[in-house]
């Protein structure tokens, strides 16, 4: 394919974005102007100037940028030129791709447009990800499809292909050859998203309206009607291989149907404000305010205003802190649902079928042995975002479950994926997230989809791992107990006083700052009356009654979340007592094992075994496991790995280690350790 | 009842690493100390306790120095395998790392200044896993040359980008 321009409806986009820029600094301009008294005439003069300097420089450099941006796929490589002041050439090659990212603001949706973001694994850095800003939402997609379809190198055509066959009778999955570049033929469907279909009939439905949802995004490029919308899936499939020129040729082209997941249920957003945000509702909005209104000139953290919150606070404490608390939660919860509304309208998680001619079972917990799919997630009310998977990328799957949400019976499920980056700023989920928060059950279902078969279930740690964590709450609050009940019986037995009154370390101190502080007559008096002791007893009392129990709760929740579990594909970890996170790591995904025990954990007869992994953390923790247990755990998720270094004793001693059905790519040939 | 365990990996440091490690540790603990004596001796009016706290820090810096190192020597350890990569640490902690050859992505040697004094290298391997990489210290730098060798063939004759 010969280098390819970026679409120049990106300049109308940016002169629209430019306006963002336009409005903060002619605010500040009129302000400005106002106070020296200039006539409005002459201010909205230079306010237009201003705007209209901005708007073009702005434009300008997109023109730059446009004229310096080429890119080009060709049977190896996605190769990219960039730089207006620098010049950058980058070129991936194309088995390096693991994600493919979309995302179009309204703007550039309006415009038919999208942010494409190509993830090429690496961590973190710089280079692991490629970026087109903008492509029309049809090169988008062509894109995606033919990057991630596992198409074999010489699918794809250099040159620009020719538009082949009526449009209308075109498969939305064809082949990458048959996609014209630019102007790809993606039908307007008249089936509109989200139609009402049930839910179980989701596998056997076209992609029909997955398409359908392009060219509403898009439009513009779409042609061609949707005069064959009624064909049954026999007749698009024979469409698509009567085309013939598909990936395999003949009747192995014929595409198989977009597989939905996941849709959204809006009675899910219950889920939504069960965040630590719900409580920290005003103070986000203000910290999101600060900004604009401290541009318009309105302080909002000055003295004034904190000393009016004081005295309002303070005139009738018994109306306004319930005023104050429930307008906090009420801004809290609203601030969450609109972002859950904004994230997740429209979402969907989709699996796409991998390379035709491969074996496919799409029975529901049936995955096929052959892991060549792609998962999608698609969400967005205003901002869309698709995320693309290459499921041979994807190492396991995590449920998450923060506390609240817990409580509240629901969980979200992320992907623990190569190649996928950090979250975005200004972006409210994790990239790797694969659904919003949903109920615990569904939560597991579609974690068993994406992780390609049942999920283990989770067997308990000894009951050492909870007297552990007991013991740990109990020092947390005990120690901080006595502490505080020794201070104030040293307050008692006249200590503060001989101190305050610069003796010691009083006068060590140089009789400045808290020596003279303390030594004033206000502060001996508050000492000798023992109001000071009360405090201290106080203290003592709201640690025992309030942060004992609640450390004792986190303690037994904490050990209630500890599991660990071995299946025929995954190693199942489970942890943690605020967020308590479920793993489904895949076997074959390990490289290698890290197994920690601190001096408590040798005493107890408890280690640590991590899962290292290239995918997501890194790691992967299988806490506080009884030795045995972990060791045994670790040697049979890997077979052959770690049993050259174990010793065994007792009756089982001499035995071949069991190890149970190796993954793929985890055959690690099990030969005597060599000594070097 | 069955008991398993970890063996430990069949070979240790070069022993001049414990003078490399001594050394290294000192060159940052008699200073702290030093300071210490000094900053007691020159601004303070010669309190006895304050003596005998600095006295006891700078003490307990020193035996750290030359204590750590040899402690280090008998729980470090390492062995490879056709297979894999076996390293043991920590004396508090004991951290075990197992990394397989076939998952190996780098194998980097390293000498520091103080360290090629002693003639020493350390080992680095690193994996796919943004776990950290796994280094084996204090090795005779020929061993070091000659281990990241045999790494490096082993692992390049693995097919596979070892994630």
């Amino acid at each position: 394919m010969s280098w390819r321009r970026l679409p120049r409806r990106s300049l109308a986009v940016s002169a629209v974005l430019s306006l963002g820029a336009v409005v903060p600094v002619d605010v500040v301009v009129v302000r400005v102007l106002h106070e020296r008294d200039w006539t409005w005439g002459t201010i909205a003069a230079v306010a237009a100037v201003v705007a209209v300097l901005i708007v073009a420089g702005i434009v300008a450099y997109e023109v730059a940028r446009l004229r310096a941006t080429r890119w080009r796929l060709t049977r190896e490589r996605l190769e990219l030129r960039s730089g207006v002041v620098s010049r950058q050439h980058r070129s991936v090659p194309r088995d390096r791709v693991r994600s493919v990212d979309l995302r179009a603001d309204p703007v550039r949706r309006a415009f038919g447009l999208t942010v494409v973001k190509i993830g090429t694994g690496g961590h973190g850095d710089e280079n692991a990800e490629l970026t087109l800003d903008p492509l029309t939402v049809s090169e988008a997609e062509t894109l995606r499809r033919v990057l991630l379809s596992g198409a074999p190198a010489d699918a794809f055509l250099t040159e620009d292909p020719v538009l082949a066959g009526e449009p209308s009778r075109r498969d939305e999955l064809v082949s990458a050859t048959e996609a014209a570049w630019g102007s790809a033929p993606f039908r307007k469907d008249e089936a509109p998203q989200g139609n009402g279909l049930p839910e179980g009939d989701e596998t056997s439905r076209r992609s029909g309206r997955h398409r359908g949802n392009e060219a509403s995004l898009g439009g513009g490029r779409s042609r061609g009607s949707a005069a064959s919308r009624g064909n049954g899936p026999s007749q698009e499939d024979e469409a698509s291989s009567g085309h013939g020129s598909s990936w395999g040729g003949g009747p192995a082209g014929a595409m198989r149907a977009v597989e939905v997941v996941a849709r959204l249920r809006w009675p899910w957003v219950r889920y939504a404000p069960l965040t630590v945000w719900s409580f920290a509702g005003a103070a986000l909005v203000l910290g999101v305010l600060y900004k604009p209104l401290d541009a318009l000139g309105v302080e909002v953290f000055s003295a004034e205003t904190a000393a009016l919150v004081w005295g309002w606070l303070t005139e009738r404490p018994w109306v306004t802190i319930p005023v104050v608390v429930a307008g906090n939660v009420a801004a809290g919860v609203t601030g969450a649902l609109l972002i859950f509304v904004e994230s997740w309208g429209g979402y969907r998680l989709e699996r796409e079928p991998g390379r035709p001619g491969a074996p496919e079972d799409t029975g529901p917990d049936a995955r096929p042995a052959s892991r060549d799919g792609r998962w999608r997630v698609r969400r967005g009310l205003l901002t869309s975002r698709s995320l693309t998977l290459d499921e041979s990328r994807l190492r396991g799957v995590e449920i998450r479950e923060p506390l609240l949400l817990r409580l509240g019976g629901g969980a979200r499920v992320t992907a623990v994926a190569t190649g996928l980056g950090k979250a975005r700023e200004g972006e409210t989920e994790d990239v790797a997230a694969l659904t919003p928060p949903l109920p615990q059950a569904e939560a597991v279902r579609i974690a068993a989809l994406v992780a390609g078969g049942r999920l283990p279930a989770p067997v308990p740690h000894p009951a050492a791992a909870r007297r552990r964590r007991v013991r740990r709450a109990l020092i947390a609050a005990v120690v901080p107990a006595v502490a505080l009940a020794a201070m104030a019986m040293w307050i008692r037995n006249g200590g503060a006083e001989a101190w305050t009154r610069g003796s010691g370390l009083g006068a060590w101190a140089g009789g400045g700052g808290l020596g003279s502080w303390a030594g004033t007559g206000d502060v001996q008096a508050w000492i000798r009356d023992g109001a000071l002791e009360a405090w201290v007893w106080g203290a003592v009392a709201a640690v025992l009654l309030l942060v004992l129990p609640l450390a004792l709760l986190v303690a037994v929740a904490g050990y209630r979340g500890l599991g660990h579990g071995l299946g025929g594909r995954h190693l199942l970890a489970r942890s943690g007592a605020v967020v308590r996170r479920t793993v489904a790591l895949d076997r074959g995904g390990i490289v290698g094992w890290t197994i920690t025990q601190s001096y408590v954990q040798r005493r107890a007869g408890l280690l640590t075994v991590s899962a290292t992994t290239a995918a997501g953390d890194g790691h992967y923790d299988v806490v506080d496991v009884g030795g045995d247990t972990g060791l045994e755990l670790a040697a049979r998720a890997v077979p052959g790995l770690l049993d050259p270094f174990l010793v065994r004793s007792g009756p089982g001693a001499g035995c071949p280690p069991t190890s149970r059905a190796p993954s793929a790519d985890a055959a690690v040939p099990s030969q005597g350790p060599r000594s070097f | 009842m069955s008991g398993v365990a970890l063996r430990p990996p069949r070979h240790q440091a070069d022993p001049r690493a414990v003078s490399w490690w001594t050394a290294q540790a000192l060159i940052l603990a008699v200073p702290v100390a030093g300071a210490a004596v000094a900053a007691y001796w020159l601004f303070t009016g010669h309190p006895v306790w304050l003596g005998v706290l600095v006295g006891g820090f700078a003490g307990c810096c020193l035996a750290l120095a030359v204590a750590g190192p040899r402690a280090s020597y008998r729980v470090e350890r390492w062995e490879v395998t056709d297979d894999a990569v076996y390293t043991r640490k920590g004396w508090l902690t004991h951290t075990w790392r197992v990394a397989p050859m076939s998952r190996i992505q780098t194998v980097d040697t390293a000498r520091g200044p103080v360290q090629r004094l002693f003639g020493l290298a350390d080992v680095t391997v690193t994996t796919a896993s943004a776990a950290g990489p796994i280094t084996i210290e204090g090795l005779d730098h020929e061993l070091a040359a000659e281990l990241a060798a045999r790494l490096t063939a082993i692992t390049q004759a693995t097919p596979g980008d070892a994630t």
